[in-house]
């Protein structure tokens, strides 16, 4: 056929196998994706997030939980709540800290309790809150996943003494999805 | 990961309404139809992904629509009953060259709009038609006697 002509009908006949295997494709790795998400969303898996895990440690007469995301997605709301007890109650101030660097993947609504101080101690950020009533201290950390995260992050929670020394810790790692 | 879900009943709805809509709002539309199509979009936007701002999110969202489109398209050529659910089935509106009225009514179906489709096929006179038809698609099919 000339360059010129003026003929509407492809040049070649499309080889009808690829396009099938092209249309199968596409259907099957929707199916996955789909079937994945509806997996995730019975809890029949937990990859796509929004999944909460539980981290514990003891130490120092102090027994210390952490719920943090262990799998999230930008703005939406993570779990982060802290559990300290001690038996037979607290004498004084409960002091936790937190690493710093985890709070700049969070847009915070805030925290409750609220702390009677704050402070910076290195890499730490440092709450001071009034002892309990009972022997567990229950704090909750109401923040969602900044909208312009696009990873992860990892973070620690420890309880110091009135010495800041650490008596127990724990660390955990939060991964984004993008 | 409830986004599918949320999807898959935003599609479904849709499929419903645009099922339920007269079928000439699929190809012609007046002003106060256009309102909702221009809208519809960011009204169910919210309610599939919600807050979710995530890449992640919005190829859930997209996946679970082309999935289901997928889906339905195998289902309507592999069935064909499924095909008329789906899609719905052509209508005799004028049969020798006289409107159907029960089927114009049913449709709701102006005969203003007729006789404009006639015209965008060249028809001056609805005498010279044998048949019309309305197609699953909302186009009118002019079959000349």
């Amino acid at each position: 056929m000339s360059p010129t002509s003026s003929s509407t009908l492809p040049d070649e006949t499309p080889s009808l196998g690829l396009r099938r295997a092209g249309y199968t494709i596409t259907a099957a790795l929707l199916a996955l994706v789909v079937g994945i998400a509806a997996a995730d969303a019975i809890e029949a898996v937990a990859i796509l997030g929004v999944d909460s895990r539980t981290v514990s440690a003891n130490g120092g007469g102090v027994d210390l939980e952490v719920t943090y995301g262990a799998v999230s997605r930008p703005a939406l709301a993570t779990p982060f709540d802290i559990e300290v007890h001690q038996a037979g109650g607290f004498d004084g101030p409960v002091r936790v800290a937190v690493d710093r660097e985890y709070f700049r993947m969070w847009d915070e609504n805030g925290l409750v309790p609220a702390p009677s101080a704050e402070t910076v101690m290195g890499a730490w950020l440092v709450w001071e809150f009034d002892p309990p009533l009972g022997d567990t201290l229950r704090v909750t950390y109401d923040a969602r996943i900044e909208p312009a995260a696009q990873e992860g992050r990892s973070g620690a929670v420890a309880v110091l003494d009135a010495e800041d020394a650490v008596l127990t810790q724990v660390a955990f790692t939060t991964r984004l999805w993008p | 990961m409830e986004i599918v879900v949320r999807a898959s009943i935003i599609f479904f709805f849709l499929l419903l309404l645009t099922r339920g809509m007269k079928k000439r709002s699929l190809t012609n539309m007046a002003p106060f139809e256009m309102l909702l199509l221009v809208t519809l979009g960011d009204i169910v936007q919210q309610g599939v992904t919600q807050e979710d701002m995530s890449l992640t999110g919005a190829v859930l969202a997209v996946s679970t629509f082309a999935f289901w489109i997928t889906v339905l398209t195998w289902a309507t050529w592999r069935w064909r009953r499924v095909g008329k659910l789906v899609d719905g089935v052509p209508m005799v509106i004028v049969r020798d060259g006289v409107p159907i009225d029960e089927v114009l009514a049913t449709e709701r179906l102006p005969l203003d709009e007729l006789h404009e489709a006639a015209r965008q096929e060249g028809i001056a006179d609805l005498a010279e038609v044998r048949f019309a038809i309305l197609e699953p698609s909302g186009r009118i099919s002019f079959i000349k006697a």
